[in-house]
C-alpha cells in the first residue's frame, strides 16, 4: 500500500516527465503493432522498389544471370525507342479520353441519380457490377460483343444501316484504342459516378435552395453553385480514373495483346513485355520507373486535393 | 386552367423526368446487358453462337458448356487455388491491418502521418515495378509457384489500402467508449478486441469483400507467381483467349463461374459496400 501510495505521488509530481514517458511507451508499442505490416512492406514493396530502380540502372543479361551498370542510359534509352513513342502518345490518348468522357459521363449520372427519384438504391447497386466483377471477365464479355463477324454491336449497326462493312473493333489500329477505351470506361465510370454522387450529397442544400428561390435555372445553379463545391471531389476523383487508367493492364493484355500494329501498346503494358516477353529486365524496369514517377506525382496532388477538401 | 405561365413550368417538369429517367434507362441497360449477353452467350452451344443473324433470345438453352467446364480438372483446381489465396490473403491482410491501423488511428508516435499518407502512394504504386524482383525473392525463398508466394505477394500489395480503409474505420469509433473501457482496466489490446472491433465489424466485413475481390481478381501477379502447379482462375481464364481459337460459349461459361459468387455477395452486401467506397475514396 505503502509503495502504491508513494508511487503515485511520484507520478503526480512528474506529470510531464511521465507524459513523456507514456508516449515514448505508445510510440514503442505502435511500433510493435506495426512491425508485421512494416515487414511485410518493406520486404516485398519497398526492397522489390529499390532492386527494381537497381535494376533499370544496369543491362541485366538473362542467359549469364549477370548485371552490368550502364548508369541512366535506360532512361534516356526510351527518346530513340519507336514503340515507347508510340507507347506514350496511345497513353496519352487513352488518358485524355478517359479522363474527359470519364468525369462527363460520371458527372451527368450522379447529377440524374442526385434527383428526387424512386428506386435509387436499386440504380446504385447496379454501379457496382463493372467494379466487381474482374477486368479479364469484362475482356471476355467485350470479346465476344465486338467481335467482327459475330459480336452482337456488329450486328446492330449494320442491321440499322448504320455501315455497310462489319467494323474490326479490336483488329483495326483505327479502332482499337478506343474500343479499350470504352470498355475501361465501363468498368470505372460506376465507381466515379459513386464518388462523385457522395460528393453531391455532401454539399450544403441550403445555398442550392436559396439560388433556385432567387430564379438560378438549373444550368447556373450547377455551374455557379454546385461545380465550384463539388471540385475537389471531381479532382480526386479524377486522379482515381488516370491512375487505374494508366495501370490498364489486364484488359489490353487479354483483347488486344497490345495490337493490332502497336496501336493499343500503352507505357504500363511496354513495361510488362519488355521484361517479361523480350527480357530487357533493365530497360523494361526504367520503364516501369517512368510510370511510377508519374503515378507518384498523382498521388502527391490527390493529397493535396484532400487537405483542400478537409479545409473547405 | 392553368395560367401559361404554369403550363410551362409543368412541360418543364415533365421533360425534365422524362430525361431523368431516360438517362437512368440507359444506364442500367448499358451496366446489365453485357454481363446478361454473356450469361446468354454460356447457355448455348458453341456452334449455334456463330449462326446469322445472332438469336436475340436463343432457341435452345443447354448446360453444356458449363459441364464441359466443370469436367476440367485445371479449371476446377484454379478456383480451389483462387479461393485459398484470396481467403487467406485476406486473414493476413485483416491481422496485421487491424494492428497496424489501430496504431495509426489511437497511437502517437512519430512519423505517424507520413506513414499514413505513403499508404496510400504504396497502394497506387504500378505493380509492373515490384514484379520482377518479387519473383526473384519469391524464387530464392523456393516459394515459385506456391500458394504461399502469390499469398504473400497480394497481401503486401493489399495490405496498404486495407490499413488506410481500417484506419478511417477505428477513427471513426467514439474516444470515450475506448476510455470507458480502458478505465475498467482493459489493456489497448482488450479495448481494441472487445470495444472497436465489435463496434466496426460491418466495415470490417466490407474491407475483407474488397481484399478478397481484388485479390481473387488480379491477373498480373497471379499470371507471372504462378505458372503450372498453382495456376489461378484469372489466368486460367486468360488461357483460354488465344489468337485463333475462342471458344466463347466455355470461356463465358467460366467467366459466370469465376465472376458471378463474388457480385451475388457484392450485391447483397451493396449498402456497406457503397459507404465504404466512397468514404475510402472522399475522406
Amino acid at each position: 500500500m505503502q509503495t502504491y501510495d508513494s508511487w503515485a505521488i511520484s507520478l503526480k509530481n512528474n506529470e510531464q516527465e511521465i507524459a513523456e514517458r507514456r508516449q515514448m511507451n505508445e510510440g514503442k508499442f505502435a511500433f510493435l503493432l506495426l512491425l508485421p505490416s512494416l515487414i511485410l512492406i518493406a520486404v516485398l514493396i519497398l526492397y522489390p522498389l529499390i532492386y527494381s530502380f537497381v535494376l533499370s540502372l544496369s543491362n541485366f543479361d538473362i542467359q549469364e544471370m549477370t548485371r552490368t551498370y550502364v548508369g541512366f542510359s535506360n532512361y534516356l534509352a526510351i527518346f530513340e525507342d519507336q514503340r515507347f513513342a508510340i507507347s506514350l502518345k496511345n497513353t496519352l490518348i487513352y488518358l485524355l479520353l478517359n479522363l474527359i468522357l470519364g468525369i462527363v459521363i460520371s458527372l451527368i449520372l450522379a447529377l440524374v441519380l442526385d434527383e428526387p427519384i424512386r428506386g435509387k438504391a436499386l440504380y446504385k447497386t447496379s454501379l457496382l457490377v463493372p467494379w466487381a466483377i474482374s477486368p479479364i471477365v469484362v475482356s471476355v464479355m467485350f470479346l465476344w460483343i465486338f467481335h467482327a463477324n459475330y459480336g452482337i454491336v456488329n450486328y446492330a449497326l449494320l442491321s440499322l444501316g448504320l455501315v455497310r462493312e462489319p467494323i474490326q473493333f479490336l483488329g483495326d489500329p483505327a479502332y482499337a484504342l478506343y474500343t479499350i477505351t470504352f470498355v475501361n470506361l465501363w468498368k470505372f465510370v460506376p465507381l466515379v459516378t459513386l464518388i462523385l454522387l457522395t460528393g453531391l450529397q455532401n454539399l450544403n442544400r441550403d445555398q442550392i435552395k436559396a439560388a433556385k428561390i432567387d430564379g438560378a435555372n438549373a444550368i447556373q445553379r450547377f455551374i455557379y453553385i454546385i461545380l465550384p463545391h463539388l471540385r475537389p471531389t471531381i479532382l480526386a476523383a479524377s486522379i482515381v480514373l488516370i491512375v487505374f487508367s494508366l495501370l490498364t493492364f489486364d484488359l489490353v493484355y487479354a483483347m488486344t495483346g497490345g495490337g493490332p500494329a502497336d496501336s493499343t501498346f500503352m507505357l504500363y503494358f511496354l513495361a510488362y513485355k519488355t521484361s517479361f516477353d523480350w527480357l530487357r529486365l533493365g530497360y523494361g524496369a526504367s520503364i516501369a520507373y517512368w510510370v511510377t514517377f508519374i503515378v507518384v506525382i498523382l498521388a502527391i496532388l490527390m493529397h493535396r486535393f484532400f487537405r483542400e477538401r478537409k479545409a473547405v | 386552367m392553368f395560367s401559361g405561365e404554369q403550363t410551362k413550368y409543368l412541360y418543364l417538369e415533365k421533360g425534365r423526368k422524362l430525361l431523368v429517367y431516360s438517362l437512368i434507362i440507359a444506364m442500367l441497360l448499358m451496366i446489365w446487358l453485357p454481363y446478361v449477353w454473356m450469361i446468354l452467350t454460356s447457355l448455348q452451344k458453341e456452334l449455334d453462337l456463330y449462326n446469322y443473324p445472332p438469336p436475340i433470345l436463343p432457341k435452345k438453352l443447354t448446360l453444356e458448356s458449363y459441364k464441359f467446364v466443370l469436367k476440367d480438372e485445371k479449371f476446377v483446381n484454379s478456383l480451389y487455388h483462387s479461393a485459398i489465396v484470396s481467403f487467406t490473403t485476406t486473414a493476413i491482410c485483416l491481422t496485421a491491418g487491424t494492428l497496424g491501423a489501430y496504431a495509426i488511428a489511437r497511437l502517437r508516435f512519430p512519423f505517424r502521418n507520413t506513414l499514413y499518407f505513403s499508404l496510400m502512394i504504396l497502394y497506387m504504386l504500378p505493380g509492373i515495378a515490384m514484379l520482377i524482383p518479387l519473383l526473384i525473392i519469391i524464387r530464392k525463398l523456393g516459394l515459385i509457384d506456391t500458394h504461399l508466394g502469390i499469398i504473400l505477394a497480394l497481401s503486401a500489395f493489399l495490405l496498404p489500402l486495407v490499413m488506410w480503409f481500417l484506419k478511417g474505420l477505428f477513427e471513426s469509433v467514439p474516444l470515450d467508449l475506448e476510455k470507458a473501457a480502458r478505465v475498467d482496466g482493459c489493456t489497448r489490446l482488450q479495448s481494441l478486441s472487445r470495444v472497436i472491433l465489435p463496434i466496426s465489424s460491418p466495415g470490417i466485413a466490407v474491407t475483407a469483400i474488397f481484399a478478397i475481390l481484388t485479390s481473387w481478381n488480379e491477373l498480373m501477379f497471379a499470371k507471372v507467381l504462378g505458372v503450372f502447379n498453382i495456376r489461378l482462375v484469372t489466368p486460367a481464364i486468360s488461357d483460354w483467349i488465344t489468337p485463333y481459337d475462342i471458344h466463347f460459349s466455355e470461356l463465358s461459361a467460366g467467366s459466370i463461374i469465376a465472376s458471378a459468387p463474388l457480385l451475388v455477395i457484392v450485391l447483397i452486401l451493396q449498402r456497406y459496400i457503397i459507404q465504404g467506397l466512397t468514404e475510402g475514396a472522399i475522406k
